[in-house]
């Protein structure tokens, strides 16, 4: 586990946002137990009160569950998975749309392009 | 939580604190930010009755700092405050002699987490073990409060990255720490306070998470705009 | 109480290097002085008897008996008691420098201790008055040990056979540092604890204040000498002598009492509040 962390964005945003991308990736699935926060705090370098602030805004937006003398599990509520998907999936297109329209590209042009990238499976990750 | 205020340090007739106040929570990191010189480890100094001070006052839980105050609250500053003859194990004996809240198994954790060899002489020890042992001996006393006085200066890139993970281990959770440095970089991301200070005076004091949501500003921005605006 | 007890135990410890090195040098320079003199008196018979034919009873006769005075009262006795005390006084110095100075600065931790802080001060001052007893009982026992060394190398007709407390109350330095009776081991050595408290006191203020600590230092050895002269100058100049010598002595401990009794209260008030680091 290791972020690479900016200085600008509050560290318990960033935290959550890496927790959302590793559900929505699959690498963390639906029930499983993740890090105690006194753990997570020591994997990713960072204060404790930011951990556990992580931990509580993700309880808040139900991305997480803890039972008593449980570690924390990830969901495995398929509403809130989707919604998780959905959210990333509108936050990266946005992020995408924005772009590419500041430099001028038509929806037709931006569209043939995604296509093509797709299809040849180029990808980032 | 230790509460400073508005307290007045002369060193003849130059003004070294000029009426600071500012606050250091339980479980929390402040950190006090300022060049060399603009007054930070008197401050640490007038908490632990070090130094005296001209006027104003300093409270610990809200009460004046006496002998059992030091059961509650401990100093590292940036030299070694130990015999340089003991051995770091004497030392260890040392601080169990005198303080009911020493942890010798926290402190056999400390030994281990940073590879410090006990029958090594304090005198012999290179920078960075020397800083080592200093937090061994402090954070071993099971305090609520920690004052740290430059603890990442002059020492290699390796034991830097040690000390600053201890910050985010049991060894220092629940806490309040205090923070001296004139270099945020290594700590940024673990504090949750940060206290600017120049000329003796406090220009910022802030909640670091809370300008990142609110202003979109790292602690550095902050410094720059304080520093040079 | 048990933290000053641990602190003087630590500070004994500290001092003890230095302790065993003064009763080893004490010894070995004595003990020489006794073999020194020895030799020179036989060499002196000898010479006699042999460049002047004398018999050994002239030669006695022209010489004198040996007699442990002569070591006593030789720089080869008297040199390390001498260098004793400045050591001893060296130290009542060092003892709190030393927290201040070199690389380590251990007055931090000590100020730090959940303690009590005139209890530093109590540790220091019992170190040296211990330390110092230490040193004046072990040269008694060295005393007796060379002079039955001394008893042994010199040959009967010519050893004068002295008894060592005699030669001991014969001499006013040496008298004083083993007073005859207990009233006088108290007065010299509690003396000197409460000339080492003012001292300390006077290390305190310069170490509270820096420069102007030590106006104030002198400020108050002068406060302290005029209050120990006292008994004996009032009794001089406005009673025409009229107290007896043990009213005087009397008062003048009172005095001293009283003067220790002010130096804990201001070194106390300076340890907690003035000290700096």
């Amino acid at each position: 586990m290791n972020i690479q962390f900016n200085n600008r964005d509050p560290v318990y945003v960033q935290v959550v946002r890496y927790f959302k991308n590793q559900i929505a990736k699959g690498f963390l699935e639906p029930g499983q137990a993740i890090p105690s926060r006194r753990e997570l705090a020591n994997q990713l370098k960072i204060n404790p009160n930011t951990a556990q602030r992580a931990y509580k805004e993700m309880e808040e937006e139900g991305l997480i569950k803890t039972e008593k003398n449980q570690p924390s599990r990830v969901t495995s509520d398929e509403n809130v998975l989707q919604d998780l998907r959905d959210e990333l999936i509108v936050q990266a297109v946005s992020e995408f749309v924005s772009s590419v329209k500041s430099i001028n590209v038509s929806l037709d042009e931006a569209l043939n392009l995604v296509k093509q990238k797709y299809e040849k499976g180029d990808s980032d990750d | 939580m230790i509460e400073v205020n508005d307290v007045v340090k002369k060193f003849g007739r130059k003004e070294v604190l000029k009426g600071i106040s500012f606050t250091a929570n339980k479980g929390e990191i402040t950190c006090l930010i300022g060049i060399n010189g603009v007054g930070k480890t008197t401050i640490l100094n007038a908490i632990m009755k070090l130094t005296p001070i001209n006027s104003g006052e300093i409270l610990v839980d809200g009460k004046k700092v006496t002998k059992s105050t030091f059961e509650k609250i401990t100093f590292i500053p940036d030299s070694t405050i130990m015999l340089p003859g003991f051995t770091i194990n004497e030392a260890m004996d040392f601080m169990n002699d005198y303080y009911e809240v020493w942890n010798q198994e926290r402190a056999n954790e400390f030994l281990k987490f940073f590879r410090l060899n006990p029958e090594d002489k304090i005198s012999t020890l290179s920078k960075g073990n020397t800083a080592k042992t200093n937090l061994l001996l402090g954070l071993s006393l099971d305090v609520d409060y920690v004052l740290m006085d430059e603890p990442f200066s002059g020492i290699d890139m390796f034991s830097r990255e040690q000390i600053a993970e201890v910050f985010t281990t049991h060894l220092i959770e629940d806490r309040g720490v205090i923070i001296t440095t004139h270099e945020i970089n290594d700590i940024e991301h673990l504090i949750d306070k940060a206290v600017l200070l120049d000329e003796g005076e406090i220009y910022k004091e802030f909640n670091t998470e809370e300008i990142r949501e609110e202003e979109g500003k790292s602690v550095v921005d902050v410094m720059r705009e304080v520093y040079r605006g | 109480m048990r933290n000053f007890l641990k602190l003087t135990n630590f500070e004994f410890n500290r001092i003890s290097k230095l302790l065993f090195s003064l009763m080893g040098f004490v010894l070995l320079i004595q003990l020489i002085g006794v073999f020194f003199e020895v030799w020179m008196y036989n060499n002196r018979i000898d010479s006699l008897m042999t460049e002047n034919q004398m018999t050994e009873a002239q030669a006695l006769n022209q010489v004198g008996e040996l007699s442990f005075a002569m070591v006593m009262y030789s720089m080869f006795f008297l040199g390390p008691i001498f260098i004793s005390v400045g050591a001893m006084l060296f130290y009542i110095f060092l003892i709190w420098y030393r927290e201040w100075f070199g690389k380590n600065t251990f007055i931090y931790r000590l100020l730090m201790l959940p303690t009590e802080r005139i209890n530093i001060f109590f540790s220091k001052l019992v170190t040296i008055v211990v330390a110092t007893l230490t040193l004046v009982g072990f040269q008694f026992l060295a005393l007796l040990i060379e002079n039955s060394i001394f008893n042994a190398l010199v040959s009967d007709p010519f050893l004068s056979e002295m008894n060592v407390v005699n030669l001991i109350s014969q001499d006013p330095l040496i008298s004083m540092i083993f007073p005859h009776s207990l009233d006088g081991i108290l007065l010299v050595y509690g003396f000197g604890a409460v000339i080492v408290g003012v001292l300390f006191t006077a290390i305190l203020l310069e170490r509270s204040y820096r420069i102007k600590g030590i106006a104030a230092a002198i400020l108050y050895a002068i406060v302290v000498s005029a209050l120990l002269a006292s008994p004996f100058a009032v009794n001089e100049l406005l009673l025409n002598g009229y107290m007896y010598p043990g009213e005087i002595l009397f008062t003048f401990a009172v005095m001293a009492l009283l003067v220790l009794m002010v130096s804990i209260v201001i070194s106390r008030k300076l340890l907690n509040d003035k000290i700096r680091v």
